[in-house]
């Protein structure tokens, strides 16, 4: 019996080839926008893009904002294509890793791309390229991570060609900025911080939308707590319930492992806990906090967790690597780095939620952006931060928070800032999905000093 | 929230008193500024009921319209105003230094905004021409308005920002808008404690929005005012009538005033920091831009393009870098937060190794090996980039190895040039931090947008940029 759910699975497909099939269509100067929820196979579809793109002889660009993401695409793509070059362009300071390497890759400067038909790589380099005039148009520009990128990457690379398809992920981190003084032109049409969805939508209104109905990722117990991050924006797991498990073996040893024992009790069958600390103040390097965490990583360990899915059908041990702590705070990330390191789990990823966006994990540890805070600000409140952490797990997420969290999100929310012409509110919405994620969560609860 | 500031907050309630938050003084300041204050009619946020300008606690001009509403009245008083403005801030007068503005919170900074783009684009022909002083003093606003949006200006100093980047008092941020307040957390009175003092002082309103209490009292004032005048507006008509709504706000006037020049004082007491100068010659620089573009007739656009947008936040987010590497490197006091946040490190060196090769993509490369001791455990993850603030404009150095050597800790960092170059010494202390001053990279940005960004229908060629390039900017 298939591990998938057939209809969910046919149905996105035939999705991915109506957008693939309305970009190749489009007449000149028209784009095409894919929105996919976390984990619902956007880099695939690009994939499949491309080859259509090849089928019709176009020559294609593949654009994304970070170098990791690029690199991604082209392994990814050229494992599918393989009768096909992929040409990954390179910034300066970058050269295309061992393990992304195929025998059906290259790297050249863009001004040596006149003839390659398949170019990989970031917004900033392709447009920098473009720009000063090293780098021939393309027939069709394919970006990844369209939420991610910002007004300016996409001024970039606009005219590079004629018809685009973005593909992104709506519940992700917005484009920030560092200058304090950003909303200078909130609600215009020049913000740089648009995103490149905003700014197509903004200013070519009819451009056709597709919804990818699918996580790839998350599994049915994950979808509820997912689907508060993508208002309006129905979708279902590709996998059948039951196909992913993580078992643990018995509980033994000294009476003190009760409350983790309970935890992960909990989270392996449910797919989630959310462990609450007792309520403090803290500051954002809250040390029990790292504790917890790294006791959890060792009591999971140390019950000898196997796993087994709908690729690898057979019972296979946990690797630590499958493994992931998601954080807000680099302080956060240096202290627990070291905690983990010294209790030998040297393997267990740990990185902010910045850095996590489009990364998989089995099991995944997520400190709570609002853990311990006095009161909510517009970093710890981003819906996108919180959507990332609780996004990136198959099998299972352990929130770890503390009793006076969800108070913080209590009653009426706090006035935001609004713009004439800009209809987002980061704050509001930000309060409001923290609200549903803390209600979703509400059965996994387990308190530290309850009885369990 | 930086966990320094925590600590000193809690030392300051501890203490009752404030605590500085930098052992500079992070901005320039003028031996002559002008300071400004300012307030409007309640309801009314583009109007200016009371200007009041000058040079010192003992040299204050005042102008008052009497009724604020009334535009002859209103830009009347606002001429007077922008003359003596106009000659100062273009050098006619002979100033011997740049201008710079001094004004007590940001109420007055969002009101000079509005003044400006109330005035700079009014017309100096047809049937009512506006007096072109005013419309070149709403011109001056609005560069200082936009100049201000720049990370680390100098140009115009805000007090309540000026002595909230210096000192760590209680008060939430929402107080600290309050100068009287704020000065008195940093100065209270003998015999009362920063919280006392500031709690005591939060009543006292300097404007420019006034109290229910204040606006109460000039109603009747305005009301009898207008009666008395009907609808005339000379000169010789309305100003005997007005002396009681000056009296009132030079009262108002005079609170802001005093405190003004006080909180000035104390702050000029501090040293200043070296990297101030080279802010202050970039805030000089774009001053003789904006004035040289005025004098040539040119206007500024109200809109941006999306090119310039681009560049103008590229432009920010490197000052807001130089800025705060430039007081971290300055500042011991200001490089803790970066040491705390595994952003920093501090140590002896104890091993510099100038022949040190790697094997580079072609051949082998001399890159130089600098060792410390530090006293606490380093959680700098390796291949972090840090600069060494002997050298912040100069090529970065990487994070190779993190070991315990004994009781202190040892941090190997390689310098990735092989160029002759200062580098610390054995036995130097020394900082690395990410924080450095070399400039980022340009962006490239076609002067026309491309298609993505131009409207589907509607063209959107009266802002593109490129066309008519003379005469806007």
């Amino acid at each position: 019996m298939s591990p998938y759910d057939e209809t969910v699975v046919a149905v996105a497909n035939r999705v991915v080839d109506e957008a693939i099939a309305a970009a190749l269509g489009a007449s000149e100067q028209e784009a095409v926008v894919g929105v996919a929820p976390a984990g619902g196979g956007k880099s695939y579809a690009i994939g499949t893009a491309v080859r259509a793109a090849r089928d019709l002889d176009l020559r294609v660009a593949v654009a994304t904002p970070t170098n990791e993401q690029a690199f991604a695409l082209v392994s990814g793509i050229a494992e599918r294509l393989t009768d096909e070059t992929v040409t990954f362009v390179p910034a300066s300071t970058v050269t295309l890793p061992t393990e992304h390497r195929r025998p059906n890759t290259v790297e050249r400067e863009a001004r040596n791309t006149g003839a390659d038909s398949i170019l990989v790589g970031t917004l900033s380099k392709l447009g920098d390229a473009f720009g000063r005039g090293s780098l021939r148009p393309v027939d069709l520009l394919l970006v990844d991570e369209a939420y991610q990128a910002n007004a300016v990457h996409y001024y970039m690379v606009g005219d590079l060609a004629p018809r685009h398809l973005l593909m992104g992920d709506s519940g992700q981190l917005a484009p920030f900025t560092t200058a304090p003084a950003a909303d200078r032109w909130r609600g215009l049409d020049e913000d740089p911080l648009l995103t490149a969805v905003e700014v197509l939508l903004r200013n070519h209104p009819d451009s056709a939308e597709f919804r990818l109905p699918i996580s790839r990722r998350l599994d049915p117990r994950a979808i509820p707590v997912a689907r508060t991050f993508y208002p309006g924006h129905e979708f279902a797991a590709a996998v059948k319930p039951g196909v992913r498990e993580l078992v643990l073996a018995g509980a033994t040893g000294p009476r003190e492992n009760r409350f983790l024992d309970a935890v992960l009790d909990h989270a392996a069958p449910s797919g989630w806990a959310h462990l609450e600390l007792p309520e403090s103040a803290v500051l954002t390097a809250d040390p029990e906090a790292i504790e917890t965490i790294v006791a959890l990583v060792r009591r999971l360990f140390e019950r000898k967790p196997r796993v087994r899915c709908e690729r690898h059908r057979s019972w296979g041990e946990l690797r630590s690597d499958q493994v992931a702590v998601a954080v807000s705070h680099n302080d956060q990330k240096a202290l627990l780095r070291m905690a983990l390191d010294d209790a030998g789990f040297q393997n267990v990823v740990v990185n902010t939620a910045n850095k996590l966006q489009g990364l998989t994990f089995e099991v995944v540890l997520a400190w709570h952006p609002l853990a311990g805070l006095l009161e909510v600000d517009d970093f710890h409140i981003d819906p996108g931060r919180l959507c990332v952490m609780l996004t990136r797990h198959r099998q299972a997420c352990i929130v770890v928070g503390r009793a006076a969290d969800r108070e913080l999100v209590n009653g009426i929310p706090p006035a935001t800032p609004s713009y004439v012409g800009w209809d987002s509110n980061p704050g509001l919405e930000g309060w409001y999905a923290h609200e549903s994620v803390f209600a979703a969560l509400e059965a996994h609860r387990i308190a530290m000093g309850s009885s369990v | 929230m930086s966990y320094l500031w925590a600590a000193q907050v809690a030392e300051a309630r501890r203490a009752g008193c404030a605590q500085r938050s930098a052992l500079l003084r992070h901005r320039y300041l003028t031996e002559r500024p002008l300071g400004m204050v300012m307030w409007q009619l309640g309801a009314e946020p583009f109007t200016a009921a009371a200007v009041a300008w000058g040079f010192g606690p003992e040299q204050r001009e005042i102008a008052v319209p009497g009724e604020p509403r009334d535009r002859e009245l209103s830009f009347r008083a606002l001429t007077g105003v922008a003359r003596s403005f106009n000659a100062w801030f273009e050098g006619a007068t002979g100033r011997d230094q740049p201008p710079q503005i001094v004004i007590p919170n940001r109420g007055n900074l969002r009101l000079l905004d509005r003044l400006g783009r109330r005035l700079a684009y009014l017309p100096t022909d047809g049937e009512t021409p506006a007096d072109p002083e005013l419309v070149r003093f709403g011109i001056h606003l609005r560069f200082l308005a936009e100049r201000v949006l720049y990370p680390g200006q100098q140009l115009v100093v805000a007090l309540t920002e000026l002595l909230s980047t210096h000192w760590i008092t209680e008060l939430s941020e929402l107080e600290g808008q309050s100068l009287p307040a704020l000065d008195a957390a940093i100065d209270p009175p003998e015999h009362l404690t920063a919280h006392e003092a500031a709690r005591s002082a939060e009543g006292v309103e300097i404007g420019p929005l006034p109290s229910r209490e204040d606006d109460e009292r000039v109603d009747p004032l305005v009301a009898a005012f207008n009666r008395r005048r009907g609808r005339r507006a000379e000169e010789s008509v309305v100003a005997p009538l007005r002396s009681e709504i000056e009296q009132h706000y030079l009262q108002l006037v005079d609170r802001g005033w005093v405190l003004l020049w006080r909180c000035l004082a104390r702050e000029r007491a501090y040293h200043e920091a070296p990297g101030v100068a080279r802010r202050w010659q970039e805030d000089v620089d774009a001053l003789e831009r904006h004035l040289d573009w005025v004098n040539e007739g040119g206007r500024y656009r109200t809109r941006h393009t999306h090119a310039r947008a681009a560049r103008t936040m590229r432009r920010w987010e490197d000052a807001q870098r130089l800025l705060e590497a430039e007081e971290a490197i300055d500042d011991p006091l200001r490089m803790i937060p970066a040491l705390l946040a595994n952003d920093a490190v501090q140590g002896r060196v104890v091993d510099v190794d100038l022949a040190h090769r790697e094997q580079g993509p072609k051949r082998s490369v001399r890159r130089p090996l600098v060792t410390l001791a530090c006293e606490e455990r380093c959680l700098m993850p390796i291949g972090k980039q840090l600069w060494w603030t002997g050298t912040p404009a100069a090529k970065h150095y990487t994070v190779l190895t993190v070991v315990p050597a004994g009781a202190a800790w040892h941090v190997t960092l390689r310098h990735e040039t092989s160029y002759a170059h200062p580098r610390p010494e054995v036995g130097e202390d020394v900082t690395f931090s990410i924080h450095h001053t070399s400039a980022s990279l340009p962006i490239m940005l076609p002067d026309n947008p491309p298609w993505t960004h131009r409207k589907q229908e509607v063209a959107m060629d009266a802002i593109e940029e490129g066309q008519d390039a003379r005469g806007w900017e």
